[in-house]
């Protein structure tokens, strides 16, 4: 596995056909000389291109995919690349696992597609030796990863390891061109160093709403692809994956929880909301006093701590005890009839009216921004084809 | 005269039996570990009976009046015949003072046993409701020997004896075999060797006893012999086993406790008999809680459970969940005619459970790891405790300036709801004009839910620094809004060396009412208001009336609710209840607010966070819950310029927007 | 191969609020972990399993002595010269060890998460991070170790590992940790000085610098011309300290507030 080295230089301008998928792809060996300002006619977005004339650096961003997407924070990654690239470089994408859909307003230049290398596999050491393949092949000059939980901050560390004569930062929180930062000290301190080979950027350190766009030009990794088909017997094997319902996932573990407070009066609707949100459902002590709930959906100091990204307290007062629960919670979001409860001082963004009637305006709402959604997307479609 | 022998020998092996069977009862309390103890206090038994124990008993008349007649008379039929028979006089005059007191005897038995027909749940039944009978037969076989009657027929004679034989044996073996009348010896003993003395010397006793731990380590003795409270039956000090077997199952505990009332599987009485059916097995293979004819535990099926004198008790012989429930609010022992001491073996048994295995439940063990590490119950900035004052313009204590009065404001601080309760406490005390402090970051939490948890250690941790702390400021008092604060520090902590003069604040308030330091006109309410004892303030501290008192100061009438004073019924939230939150039928706060509904009451007077945020908690309509302190501040006169200001401070300082799109 | 001997590693802790030293939860996880499996082996298979609890580095008792309180019998502590000797301390001790447990972060110094992995590296070993519960494998044949681990999303994936192996233990595994005093007062810590006095040429590591108060990160953005409406609307929309209240308007119109915080934040993808 370590005599692909070979894999070859490319061009971003080259030829390219546009897959069923709408992705852009160039197969090696085809040759021509598209040049840029065509590509720009495929943008599907006017903003204007960033990628570079001349590529003569490179920075490589890789991460997992996910049912051939790639996720908010892997989007990050890319998109902190993106804006920290100069004219001369170029933001390629590694991804490991199928790839569906266009990233060319995620900045990326050039995708490479490893679609065997899937999140749901375990095989770290091939995909480590793939990467490092990859790697030498590409001589990128600086390597972002999304510190995650499928597979990147996994497979970044034994990178890192693997090179210990290379600078790397994890957990990073903050990043620009001058430094990097991240928390130390079990989150008490913030550390600043200079920017590092290799980045495994947290969640939220880079905002991906680009001015510009990139020509997202996919390269076809055939021969690493061959090359893995050849491995070692492995160290690791899978033995399968299974996936708690999600109603059912435990409240620690959710990332999105709608919490429902003596306030809620009807049930089912926040039932649906839950749904229609793919939240987990949470109570205060007192809905769950009321039987409305079961204990296990306790959310406070006699009940479960949760670290959700988006809490959304619905009729809940937000007592001290409850506000123990949810204090690791980033976005808190509260809809309460009264102003002074003291959740509004805790929440993020605050609706003052009825529960019930904001809720059910929401679910609407939800339903209609996600027919818009899928129109929009059939839309572009039409429009790429 | 036949039969005058074989009463002389009856009486003799009666008395030969009774004596060998205390003797091995009193093997059983002696497996037991040692206590201190005074021969002497044999002597304080009369008084000890009639006094303390009586003024238990007499709150229900008609059973202290059965019990002297039927006890009355049977000690005194029984001391003649020891006399009579014993010595063999024979004298008819004796045989006459016999008839007397045997007679009242069976005036007591006959109410007893009239009582026994609809008896409340808390009875016990099985042995207990064979008693009437037995000691029926007992009177009745002494009635009819010593009636002034030359020669009796022989039939009637043999009826007589065998009715003696009944009662002498319900009497004689009860020890022995461990039957109902064992009370009555071991009740007497343990009258003579309670673990809490200082209980009859008219003082209250509540504190816990401290654990030896570090002291041990330190000096070199091994801590093997070193016990982490009871584990086992044999853990126990003996008079906690004496007291133990005094219980009665009268109920009156069980009828008390909040944690049965709300279904949560706890019986102090059943934890009582099950303690005795632990004690009473003195081999490998446990004996089972089947026998047991009272009320179960909640929830848990009789028979499933046994135990012995060396088998670990939790969770063979009694449920974790058991242990668990207990608030520690005192009700039991309040109530327990035999004076025995419930709250002290629960928290045995919790320090077992918490030192050894760490597995105490819910938000328990959080709770402990936040107070060993940040000193507080929340696990919040200790820094951040009096954040609410900052506008306030209270001084914080400093190391070298004398103050009069240092205000301990305890974890309540950290919730915005008793931030309004401490809010006023502070205007009614610049109100009067005193020299106080807060106590800044200095203070740490005193450690009392740690040590109702059983974590003795973390308790005696915190209380060695606290006490560090003190030592280094200059003041006079100790004024705090929390009773459990209150009960730590003034009944806790001295035996770890910190000797403090500790008040409530109502305490205060009162005294500064009284002697009109503080004047307050009448409050503006006109609400129909009850008060609620916190029973670290009542039962813990014995105060009861300053609460009151100030409330009528300014011009409250009191409704009492069904339960009050020191026989108040628990909000649910001491003991760290709260934490452990075992699942019952329903929440004792609601119970307690059931209380104050059913007087029709809309306003809950309260004296303590705790109580606070449990009444607080309940769901539904309920009466506005409101620290005294709330009350007596909205009644100073010369406020309204400051209630202005604080109304300003209050309003929200969120950025209101406009509805509309959002994002872009 | 069967699991001979098995390790866990602890680090020192810190409260997240009052900076008190303390056993890394993280730690005690892993800890707990092998305590269990250790005992499981034991009572099970028949060669016995032995379990270190090992610590490298300076560290202060006090904090040690909690992971006594939650089970450790002994303690090993290797006492470093420096910060950068550790992990060459660590693997010299560790090179017969069949199963090595570690936390995923620690608490009290870079708290990269890096540790495991560097020792995996230098050791030759097979990593699993994530793990949510650990046993050996039934059939003897692969030799090694069944891990859940944990995946986002209510995801979980069971793999196998070959012995030895670094296992990193995720901290949502479900342990609980049972702290009692009475196993701090006799557990012991045997303190014993590394051999190693300078550390294997260093490799370049990164200077940090810490920061004397903590802020919020700043969060990278491309640098937009946005209209002067937009930022009108984004600088009345943005976070405030106690939060936007929405007051005014109909339920439909807060419901597209709403709709719009979760968008602007990407906490929704439609
Ligand atoms: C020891 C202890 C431990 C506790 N532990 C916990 C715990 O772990 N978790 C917990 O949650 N609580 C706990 N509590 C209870 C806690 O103190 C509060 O009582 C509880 O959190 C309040 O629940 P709530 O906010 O749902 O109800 P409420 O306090 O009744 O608040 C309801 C809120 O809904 C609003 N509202 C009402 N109707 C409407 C409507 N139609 N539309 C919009 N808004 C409406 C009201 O304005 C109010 O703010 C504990 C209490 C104690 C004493
Ligand atoms: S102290 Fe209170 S809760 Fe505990 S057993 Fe006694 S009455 Fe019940
Ligand atoms: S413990 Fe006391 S109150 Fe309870 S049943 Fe026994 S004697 Fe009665």
């Amino acid at each position: 596995m370590t005599e692909h080295h070979n894999i070859k230089r490319i061009n971003p301008r080259r030829a390219y056909e546009i897959m069923t998928n709408g992705v852009k792809r160039i197969t090696l060996g085809l040759n021509s000389d598209y040049v840029a300002h065509e590509v720009s006619l495929h943008q599907t977005s006017n903003k204007p291109l960033r990628s570079p004339k001349k590529a003569e650096k490179r920075v490589l961003v890789i991460a997992h995919s996910e049912r051939g997407t790639l996720d908010d924070h892997a989007k990050q990654c890319l998109a902190a690349a993106a804006i920290l690239a100069d004219a001369e470089t170029a933001v390629v994408a590694l991804v490991l696992g199928e790839l569906q859909e266009d990233l060319s307003n995620a900045g990326v230049d050039e995708v490479l597609v490893m679609d065997t290398l899937d999140y749901q596999t375990f095989q770290p050491d091939i995909e480590l030796a793939f990467v490092k393949n990859i790697i030498t092949s590409l001589q990128p000059s600086r390597i972002f990863m999304p510190d995650n939980l499928i597979g990147d901050g996994d497979l970044g560390r034994r990178l890192i390891a693997s090179q210990p004569e290379k600078l790397a930062a994890t957990h990073v929180i903050e990043i620009n061109n001058a430094h990097i930062a991240n928390y130390q000290l079990g989150g008490n301190a913030i550390a600043l160093a200079s920017f590092p080979y290799i980045v495994l950027l947290a969640p939220d350190a880079a905002d991906t709403s680009l001015p510009f766009s990139a020509s997202a030009l996919a390269i076809d990794p055939l021969t690493a692809n061959q090359q893995m088909r050849h491995a070692q017997t492995p160290s690791y094997a899978s033995l399968g994956m299974q996936t708690i319902d999600a109603a059912k996932i435990a409240l620690e573990e959710a990332d999105f929880i709608v919490s429902a407070g003596n306030g809620v009066s009807n049930v089912q609707t926040l039932q649906t909301l839950a749904a229609a949100l793919d939240a987990a459902v949470g109570a205060s002590r007192v809905a769950v006093d009321d039987g409305k709930f079961s204990r296990d959906k306790q959310i406070g100091a006699t009940g479960k701590t949760v670290s959700a990204s988006t809490y959304f307290a619905i009729g809940i007062s937000g007592a001290l005890q409850h506000l123990q629960g949810i204090k690791d919670c980033r976005h808190v979001i509260a809809i309460n009839r009264d102003h002074s409860a003291a959740i509004v001082k805790r929440a993020n963004l605050s609706l003052i009216g009825d529960a019930e009637e904001i809720m059910q305006a929401l679910i609407s709402a939800i339903a209609e921004a996600k027919i818009t959604a899928i129109t929009d997307v059939k839309l572009a479609t039409q429009e790429a084809a | 005269m036949g039969l005058n022998y074989f009463i002389s020998a009856l009486f003799w092996l009666a008395t030969a039996t009774l004596f060998v069977g205390l003797y091995k009862r009193t093997q059983l309390w002696r497996t037991g570990q040692a206590a201190e103890f005074s021969w002497l206090n044999l002597l304080a038994i009369p008084k000890r009976y009639f006094v303390d124990l009586h003024h238990v008993v007499a709150r229900e008349p008609y059973i202290a009046r059965t019990h002297v007649a039927t006890a009355g008379g049977a000690v005194a039929a029984l001391a003649l015949v020891a006399v009579n028979y014993g010595l063999m006089l024979y004298s008819a005059p004796l045989n006459w003072a016999i008839l007397g007191a045997t007679a009242l005897m069976l005036i007591g038995v006959f109410f007893m046993w009239l009582r026994r027909r609809n008896a409340p749940a808390r009875l016990s039944r099985g042995a207990w409701s064979r008693l009437p009978y037995t000691l029926a037969a007992f009177a009745l076989g002494l009635i009819i020997i010593s009636l002034p009657v030359p020669v009796i027929s022989g039939s009637v004679a043999v009826l007589a004896l065998l009715l003696l034989l009944a009662g002498s044996a319900e009497l004689a073996l009860g020890i022995g075999l461990g039957g109902p009348m064992k009370h009555a010896i071991a009740g007497l003993l343990h009258l003579a060797f309670h673990p809490r003395q200082t209980r009859f010397n008219g003082q209250l006793s509540t504190a816990l006893k401290p654990l030896l731990l570090d002291e041990i380590a330190l000096d070199g003795i091994t801590i093997e012999n070193e016990q982490y409270g009871v584990n086992k039956p044999s853990d126990f000090k003996w008079n906690q086993l004496l007291g133990f077997d005094a219980c009665v199952q009268c109920g009156k505990c069980e009828a008390a406790c909040p944690a049965f009332a709300a279904g949560q599987p706890l019986n102090p009485k059943k934890l009582i008999q099950d303690l005795v059916v632990g004690l009473s097995n003195d081999e490998k293979s446990g004996t089972t809680d089947a026998n047991f004819t009272g009320s179960p535990y909640p929830g848990i099926a009789l028979g499933e459970h046994s135990g012995s004198m060396h088998s670990p008790i939790v969770p063979l012989l009694i449920p974790h969940e058991t242990i668990w429930s207990c608030t520690t609010c005192r009700a039991c022992v309040q109530e327990c005619p035999m004076l025995i001491e419930h709250v002290d073996a629960i928290v045995d048994m919790r320090r077992n459970l918490t030192l050894t295995q760490g597995s105490a439940p819910g938000k328990a063990p959080q709770t402990l790891e936040n107070l060993r590490q940040t000193a507080t119950v929340g696990g919040y900035d200790r820094k951040a405790r009096y954040h609410w004052s900052v506008d306030l313009d209270v001084k914080t204590i400093q190391k070298n300036q004398a103050v009069d009065i240092l205000l301990v404001a305890g974890e309540g601080a950290f919730d915005m709801r008793y931030q309004r309760s401490l809010r006023a406490l502070v205007r009614l005390l610049k109100a009067a004009n005193l020299d106080f402090a807060i106590m800044g970051a200095l203070e740490r939490d005193t450690g009392d839910t740690a040590r109702r948890l059983g974590d003795e250690a973390t308790f005696q941790m915190l209380a060695k620094q606290n006490i560090e702390t003190f030592n280094g400021l200059t003041f006079k008092r100790i004024v705090t809004a929390d009773p459990h604060v209150m009960h730590s520090l003034k009944n806790e902590y001295p035996s770890f060396g910190g000797h403090y003069q500790v008040f409530h604040h109502s305490t205060l308030l009162a005294e500064l009412v009284s002697s009109g330091q503080l004047k307050l006109g009448k409050s503006a309410e006109t609400r129909k208001l009850t008060y609620h004892d916190p029973c670290y303030l009542g039962r813990y501290n014995g105060e009861t009336e300053a609460p009151r008192a100030l409330l009528k100061s300014i011009g409250f009438e009191i409704n009492e609710m069904e339960r009050s004073g020191l026989r108040g019924r628990c909000c649910g939230g001491g003991g760290g209840a709260p934490l452990t939150d075992i699942p019952g039928k329903q929440r004792i706060p609601d119970i307690r607010i059931q209380d104050a509904r059913s007087i029709g009451a809309e306003l809950v007077a309260v004296a303590c966070p705790q109580c606070t945020s449990m009444l607080e908690g309940v769901v539904g309509n309920r009466p506005e819950v409101l620290d005294i302190a709330e009350l007596l501040a909205a009644a100073l006169v010369a406020d309204l310029e400051v209630e202005g200001l604080e109304l300003k401070g209050l309003e929200l300082k969120g950025l209101e927007i406009k509805a509309s799109v959002a994002h872009d | 191969m069967s699991i001979k001997n098995i390790a866990a590693l602890v680090s020192v802790g810190r409260h997240p609020v009052s900076g008190e030293a303390r056993h890394c939860r993280n730690d005690s996880l892993a800890m707990t972990l092998g305590l269990a499996l250790t005992s499981h082996l034991n009572a099970t298979e028949t060669n016995t399993v032995s379990f270190k609890v090992l610590h490298a580095g300076n560290a202060n008792n006090t904090a040690l002595k909690d992971y006594l309180a939650l089970g450790a019998s002994h303690i090993d502590m290797i006492d470093v010269a420096a910060e950068s000797l550790i992990i060459d301390a660590l693997a010299a001790n560790l090179t017969n060890t069949d199963l090595i447990l570690t936390g995923s972060r620690a608490e009290n110094g870079l708290d990269s998460g890096m540790l495991p992995y560097q020792l995996a590296e230098k050791l030759g070993f097979s990593l699993v991070a994530n793990a949510l519960a650990i046993q050996q494998t039934t059939d003897g044949l692969t030799g090694g170790l069944e891990v859940l681990q944990f995946l986002p999303k209510g995801k979980r994936r069971s793999v196998t590992v070959q012995l030895p192996a670094v296992i990193v233990v995720h901290p949502l595994a479900p342990v609980e940790l049972r702290h009692a005093y009475a196993r701090q007062v006799t557990g012991t810590i045997n303190q014993q000085a590394s051999p190693l006095t300078h550390a294997t040429p260093q490799e370049k590591t990164l200077k940090w610098q810490t920061e004397t108060i903590l802020r919020k990160p700043i969060k990278l953005k491309a640098r937009e011309n946005k209209s002067g409406h937009a930022r009108m609307l984004s600088a009345t929309v943005s976070e405030n300290k106690g939060g936007a209240v929405v007051i005014e308007g109909n339920s439909v119109e807060k419901a597209q507030v709403i709709l719009g915080y979760l968008r602007e934040h990407r906490l929704i993808n439609f």
